[in-house]
């Protein structure tokens, strides 16, 4: 099958005027990038699943109303930005527990497969150690670090989609940057 | 958008992090994917392809004719039930007031007098059995002891009671009256008295005010407010004639009969 060389703007427009194809390519293209990013921010596999759902069930029935004001990227992790401020608010104490024991949000995620030859037992220690990293940053820190990576989005849009300064967000993810390098310095 | 990106970046950093975050176990599950399309697609149906879409809109059209309807059913059966329920309400209220003053001569002041009392008293007491409006026949009378009977005899005579029960249909009020003697009156309480010693049947007996007369039972049936003022007004002519022992018989027959009847002031 081609690809689809549409916009993911061009692509949410065509969703909304009934393409319901539309939809699915947008999907594929934002789907393991959406769930990393809530995965890290709120470290709770299943947890994460529910809020991922939530946020797409929210784009489908925003559709209506949607116009092109800025990337679709910006808009969708705007969503996810409040889904999971809505999060916080209902079980901040929660959660923020269940953020300094980290051995919990790792074993959340699916045991690796049987067969751990070196390199993917390596890797697995990699993914523990940075997912350890980002659980120690502050969520705002965290929240710029995972926007920029995930959504490869620019200071002016994590700005956007978190309703900061830009200088504000440029200040957190310098932060968290430096953070996640002191926390690493072993493995780069 | 066309600003210089100074983001802040790492490319070293960013790599480990791709390494780490390997998208074989950090993807959502195949099943949630497949609910999230499965809703996507499903937004965008045409309505009439949804049969879901369409029992909400059947239930919807239903909705607004249903409550029309029982609002309507509703509002008709109070209706119903208030004008039914109405001439038992209303009617002590509009009628008592003119039944005490009936029986009473307007040109005599201290029957007036004694009337007055009882007037207002039947007003405020709300036990009272339903009081239709006063019989005609109470105010033609009125009318005839205007012209020429005399006070004791007037009050007397308009007593519907006072009509013979074995006479079949008794003479009209106002022709009575006319020539209404004191001798009327004796002949009235001996005919009472004649009834009371004859065996009466078990129905009456369970009823008081037909003991002395089963015309006045009747009276006392069909209506009321004719019956109370002149059995009271009986019993005041009893007692100016001085024959107190029938007239307390006949209070005492009164009460038995109106047991939630305030009484006027002389007659306690």
């Amino acid at each position: 099958m081609a690809e689809d060389l549409r916009s993911d703007e061009g692509l949410m427009l065509a969703y909304r005027d009934g393409e319901a194809a539309a939809f699915d390519v947008l999907y594929a293209r934002h789907r393991t990038r959406l769930y990393r990013y809530l995965a890290h921010q709120c470290g709770d596999a299943r947890l994460a699943e529910e809020l991922y759902q939530d946020i797409w069930l929210r784009v489908i029935n925003a559709r209506a109303d949607y116009e092109v004001s800025a990337k679709f990227t910006t808009w969708l992790y705007r969503i996810a930005h409040h889904r999971l401020i809505d999060h916080y608010r209902k079980h901040a104490r929660e959660r923020l527990r269940e953020w300094e024991s980290e051995e919990a949000s790792i074993d959340d995620y699916p045991a690796p497969a049987s067969e751990t030859p070196p390199a993917e037992v390596e890797r697995l220690q990699l993914k523990e150690r940075l997912a350890s990293a980002l659980a120690e940053l502050p969520a705002p820190q965290r929240e710029a670090f995972l926007m920029a990576e995930e959504g490869g989005m620019t200071l002016e849009e994590i700005a956007s989609a978190t309703g900061t300064g830009r200088e504000t967000v440029k200040s957190r993810l310098r932060y968290a940057l430096g953070k996640l390098r002191h926390s690493l310095k072993d493995l780069l | 958008m066309t600003e210089h990106d100074d983001t802040p970046r790492d490319p070293a950093l960013s790599h480990r992090y791709r390494e780490a975050c390997d998208a074989r176990d950090m993807a959502p599950p195949p099943a949630i994917d497949a609910r999230i399309l499965a809703a996507a697609r499903e937004a965008v149906k045409p309505p009439a392809a949804a049969p879901r879409v369409e029992l909400r809109a059947w239930w919807q059209r239903l909705t607004l004719p249903i409550g029309v309807v029982a609002t309507t059913l509703l509002a008709v059966m109070l209706s119903l039930t208030v004008q039914r329920q109405t001439p038992e309400t209303v009617a002590p209220a509009q009628t008592e007031k003119p039944a005490p003053t009936a029986a009473v001569a307007p040109g005599d002041p201290t029957l007036q007098k004694r009337a007055a009392p009882a007037t207002t008293r039947a007003d405020s007491v709300p036990s009272i059995p339903p009081a239709p409006a006063p019989a005609p026949a109470e105010r033609i009378s009125r009318a005839a002891e205007k012209k020429t009977i005399p006070e004791p005899a007037a009050a007397a005579v308009a007593s519907p009671p006072a009509a013979s029960p074995g006479a079949g249909v008794p003479p009209p009020v106002s022709a009575v009256s006319n020539e209404m003697p004191s001798s009327r009156l004796k002949a009235e309480a001996s005919a009472d008295r004649a009834r009371e010693a004859e065996a009466i049947t078990p129905l009456q007996k369970a009823a008081p005010a037909s003991v002395a007369a089963p015309d006045r039972m009747e009276t006392v049936r069909g209506d009321v407010s004719s019956s109370i003022p002149a059995w009271l007004e009986e019993i005041r002519a009893l007692r100016r004639q001085g024959r107190e022992e029938e007239a307390m018989r006949r209070l005492a027959e009164f009460r038995k009969a109106y047991p939630g009847y305030l009484l006027p002031e002389d007659l306690r």
